[in-house]
């Protein structure tokens, strides 16, 4: 056979054929991102756009006529409907822990072939994070390790223990939000820079771990107490779901209708270290994208250039240092920002100026998800069909899906690019809107609030302009053409 | 009855936008209607990578088009093109071909795995190249 060319029709004969691979060539294949980066031009027509529309924000506040802030949010009273949804949502998510535990367990090594990692890093990370944004936050209805708890805790006191499961220790106030900010970081850590994180032992061993972990420090503390300040999931969803439209009623049987966004600017946040931890979520969006780019790769050759011993073959090292290094450059940033705030209005202190504001980074952030992430979750979230059929990669069919194979074509190039300039657009016009209507309510007159949010748009700005270049920029990369003949 | 015929009439504004909108559903039209004719476009690879090679190989096609990949190499292994599922074995001195029509636009991984799975690093080495759908 001089000439061979074979299609695989179905998943179970392609992977038969590739089985026999070692399991460490396939990691990658999972992970694998097919975006072309988006060209030069919407580059330049989303920069303008943004930088255009934050003159006109700014040009419409002056007028002041967009002071007048509307109310607040609508309660909308559903009864027992949320109480039983709440419940029929926590014995999904338990289920799907445990199904994620057995699944990388005693499942197939093979990442694509087993439920696991597809459900963590695809369908929960990337696909909760949206459906947060965008609807509200279900993570509070979702957690499982909340339910396990609050579970064990009911079922302690039905058994006539007074405080059920909790040590009733107090956590300590000098170590404030800090944990979480260190979780998130590790977080990405793991998800960016750990190429054995889709691993599904690994995977199955890090979540055994984390419920370890979780669930003593609310057995320590409490469960408010641990959400509040170590409980990086709860605190990461908490934030995003403060964008969407839909919000916690004042009891457990409302919800809050608001104008999306509005949530951001309801209340500052509570310290420093919740600052640091919006920014961490900033940095480590970006920072996926960012790791691709010229830029830092410039950075690790001259690094080692300058330090040979800091190459290691995984990239730990250099990976770990550059995550740092954008988080706390984004950060001194940040606190930059507000400092400059704090001298131009004259009447409060920076940090207070930095807790104000720091939530209205936070459409910036949800938009450079959907741009970077929505075509990934379309194109491999698709993978989730099949495998709710076979989770353990046994070759079962228990729902009958798993001849399906994700379509790579189901959403276009073109598609993706212009979805991803519109929504990182907005997402910066978003936030400079509610910077201002937040300046507005702080200041009161409205030449105050717009030179108040001069440094803080300056620096929106900037943030923008990063995560349209970390989309469009390995366009400029390097690479030898190959020659069609 | 003048009130009524007023409403009907577009204002000037959205005659403004109409020009544009036609434009475009006129432009959108003629682009897919010249581009109908898929082309072929035909790549020579070699295992393993000859020097000149360098960095990585980016093969540059359009949507549409009809692409043949020929490989030839001087050790056993395999060609895996994951994201179209595409794979072929490759023996020494033979020359192997894999055709396809590049359906999905994107940036996709051919690899090579070198027969005898002692490619441990694998995990970390560069494709062997790199293709690239772009829409048209």
């Amino acid at each position: 056979m001089t000439r061979g060319s074979r299609r695989c029709r179905s998943g179970q004969i392609w992977a038969a054929a590739c089985w026999s691979l070692p399991s460490p060539a396939w990691a990658h294949a999972f992970g694998e991102r097919y975006d072309l980066p988006v060209p030069l031009g919407y580059f330049v027509v989303g920069a303008a756009v943004a930088v255009a529309l934050s003159f006109v924000v700014a040009a419409l506040f002056m007028r002041g006529d967009s002071g007048k802030l509307r109310r607040e949010g609508s309660v909308v009273a559903l009864g027992p409907v949320l109480p039983a949804l709440r419940i029929a949502f926590q014995i999904v998510s338990v289920t799907l822990l445990c199904t994620v535990v057995v699944a990388g367990l005693f499942g197939t090594l093979n990442p694509e072939m087993n439920l696991a990692p597809v459900l963590v890093w695809i369908i929960w990370w990337v696909g909760l994070s949206f459906v947060v944004a965008c609807i509200g936050n279900v993570w509070r209805a979702l957690d499982p390790w909340r339910a396990l708890f609050e579970g064990m805790d009911a079922a302690a006191r039905r058994v006539g223990l007074a405080n059920g499961v909790t040590l009733g220790f107090t956590y300590p106030a000098s170590l404030g939000a800090w944990p979480a900010v260190f979780l998130l970081l590790l977080f990405v850590w793991i998800e960016v820079l750990y190429p054995h994180a889709v691993m599904p032992s690994r995977l199955a061993a890090m979540t055994l771990a984390w419920s370890a972990v979780t669930l003593l420090g609310m057995v320590c503390f409490g469960g408010a107490a641990w959400r509040r300040n170590a409980d990086v999931f709860s605190l990461y969803f908490s934030a995003l779901g403060r964008f969407a439209a839909i919000g916690a009623g004042p009891d457990a049987r409302s919800l809050v209708l608001r104008a999306p966004g509005s949530g951001l600017i309801a209340s500052p946040v509570e310290s420093l270290a919740m600052v640091a931890f919006v920014i961490a979520m900033l940095a480590t969006v970006l920072f996926d994208g960012l790791l691709g780019t010229q830029a830092l790769l410039l950075f690790r050759h001259a690094a080692i250039g300058w330090l040979p011993q800091l190459a290691d073959d995984r990239g730990y090292f250099l990976g770990t240092a550059s995550l740092i290094a954008v988080w706390l450059s984004f950060l001194g940033a940040y606190l930059l920002s507000s400092f400059a705030t704090a001298q131009l209005v004259r009447d409060r202190p920076a940090g207070a100026i930095a807790r104000l504001f720091a939530l209205t980074l936070v459409p910036i952030a949800i938009a450079y998800t959907v741009a970077h992430y929505f075509s990934y979750l379309v194109v491999h979230g698709q993978l989730i069909i099949p495998l709710i059929s076979d989770p353990l990669g046994r070759g079962w069919d228990l729902f009958g899906t798993i001849q399906f194979y994700p379509d790579i074509g189901i959403i276009s190039a073109r598609v993706t690019w212009h979805l991803a300039i519109v929504s990182i657009v907005v997402g910066h016009v978003i936030s400079i809107w509610l910077a201002h209507r937040l300046a507005l309510r702080e200041f009161h007159a409205p030449r105050q609030a717009v030179l108040a949010s001069v440094p803080l748009t300056v620096l929106m700005v900037i943030f923008t302009v990063i995560s349209l270049l970390v989309m469009a920029e390995p366009l400029v990369q390097f690479g030898t053409p190959g020659t069609p003949s | 009855m003048k009130n009524r015929r007023r409403t009907i009439e577009p204002p000037p504004r959205v005659r403004v936008l109409l020009f544009p909108l036609l434009a475009s559903v006129l432009y959108c039209f003629l682009a897919t209607a010249v581009a109908a004719e898929p082309s072929v476009k035909t790549f020579e690879l070699t295992i393993p990578r000859a020097a000149a090679d360098a960095q990585t190989r980016v093969l540059r096609v359009e949507k549409g088009d009809l692409v043949q990949l020929r490989f030839r190499s001087e050790a056993a292994g395999e060609i895996h093109f994951h994201a179209y599922r595409l794979d072929t074995k490759v023996a020494p001195g033979i020359s192997v071909e894999l055709s396809f029509k590049a359906r999905a636009t994107g940036r996709f991984r051919i690899e090579w795995h070198p027969a005898g799975g002692a490619e441990r690093k694998g995990h970390h080495a560069s494709p062997l190249a790199t293709l690239e759908v772009r829409p048209k």
